[in-house]
């Protein structure tokens, strides 16, 4: 392989080396390339390193796979599932202590705390809608369970 | 029309897979590939010009090729970058090369033509007639692009292995 300069009989038969690996040649093709091979230590040498190749490619991309899965596996999912509750519970703990402590523990006066409720409870009511609205379409829509 | 989308993608489900590896070859960047895939999937459930069964696999791959390539145009476009040849180019996001093997590095360092056919043979594992069909090249063609893009991968790993000993 480190000689790249083929007589032309090689040329010409050497594309037929990767039609053999990949199983696409006709059965005279095959012949051809069976009786070159005998004939030429060149080629068969050329033929082990791209049939080595092709192993080692498919080696490397089957393990590239698993590395995916493994990323992508039940475990790590249940990881960012219990994150994701975690900060919930916490953001709820959060919301719950600052309303109380706005309506019984500060001195603002009680038509600001109620202007203020007003506007967490729209807000609120908005996030709830948009919420709903998205669960209902995430329900009906066919290509929910698509795995790109 | 629900029913034509579900039959067309119960047809295009099982060369989703090999899409994605597809997409990934050009951009590197999974999510990326993702986002490109999608896109394809979309056109390719409203399109009036949908294949038959047979050709389905070639024609989504086909899809996807033009896309990725659309966009990685797109990309050049908006950086200014007008000497950009994309038909030389070598895969992008070199400076993440950390993440992967040896092979795909070096797979990386080809010109684009030769990990194009590497990557629908050997990853999407695409036979000649479909490679033909997606890439617009004669049979034969494939076969001898292949066999120039395998030498030049092998020599590509042999130089990488004698500059790491």
């Amino acid at each position: 392989m480190s000689d790249d300069t083929y007589d032309p009989n090689c040329e010409a038969i050497a594309p037929l080396i990767s039609g053999a690996l990949d199983n696409e040649l006709t059965q005279q093709q095959h012949q051809q390339l069976h009786l070159h091979l005998a004939a030429c230590a060149k080629c068969s040498k050329v033929y082990q390193e791209l049939s080595a190749l092709r192993g080692t490619l498919k080696a490397d991309f089957t393990h590239r796979q698993q590395q995916q899965l493994v990323t992508e596996s039940s475990g790590a999912q249940r990881v960012n599932l219990i994150a994701w509750w975690v900060l919930l519970i916490c953001g709820l703990i959060l919301a719950v202590a600052g309303v109380v402590s706005f309506w019984f523990g500060s001195d603002s006066p009680v038509w600001l705390k109620v202007v203020m409720s007003l506007v967490g409870f729209s807000l609120l009511a908005l996030f709830l809608n948009v919420l709903k609205q998205r669960l209902q379409h995430a329900k009906s829509d066919p290509y929910t369970k698509v795995k790109l | 029309m629900q029913k034509r989308h579900q039959q067309r993608f119960q047809q295009l489900q099982p060369h989703l897979a090999g899409a994605q590896v597809l997409a990934e070859s050009y951009f590197r960047c999974q999510q990326r590939a993702a986002d490109v895939l999608q896109d394809s999937l979309e056109a390719a459930l409203t399109t009036e010009q949908f294949p038959s069964a047979e050709h389905c696999r070639a024609w989504l791959f086909q899809v996807v090729r033009n896309r990725c390539i659309d966009s990685l145009r797109k990309q050049r476009k908006l950086s200014n970058d007008d000497s950009f040849d994309f038909t030389s180019a070598t895969a992008e996001s070199t400076a993440t090369e950390e993440g992967y093997s040896e092979v795909h590095q070096a797979l990386a360092a080809l010109p684009f033509e030769q990990r194009d056919i590497l990557v629908l043979r050997e990853f999407s594992d695409c036979s000649y007639a479909a490679i033909a069909d997606i890439l617009g090249v004669a049979e034969g063609t494939v076969m001898s692009r292949l066999h120039r893009a395998r030498l030049a991968l092998s020599k590509e790993l042999q130089r990488r292995m004698g500059e790491s000993q």
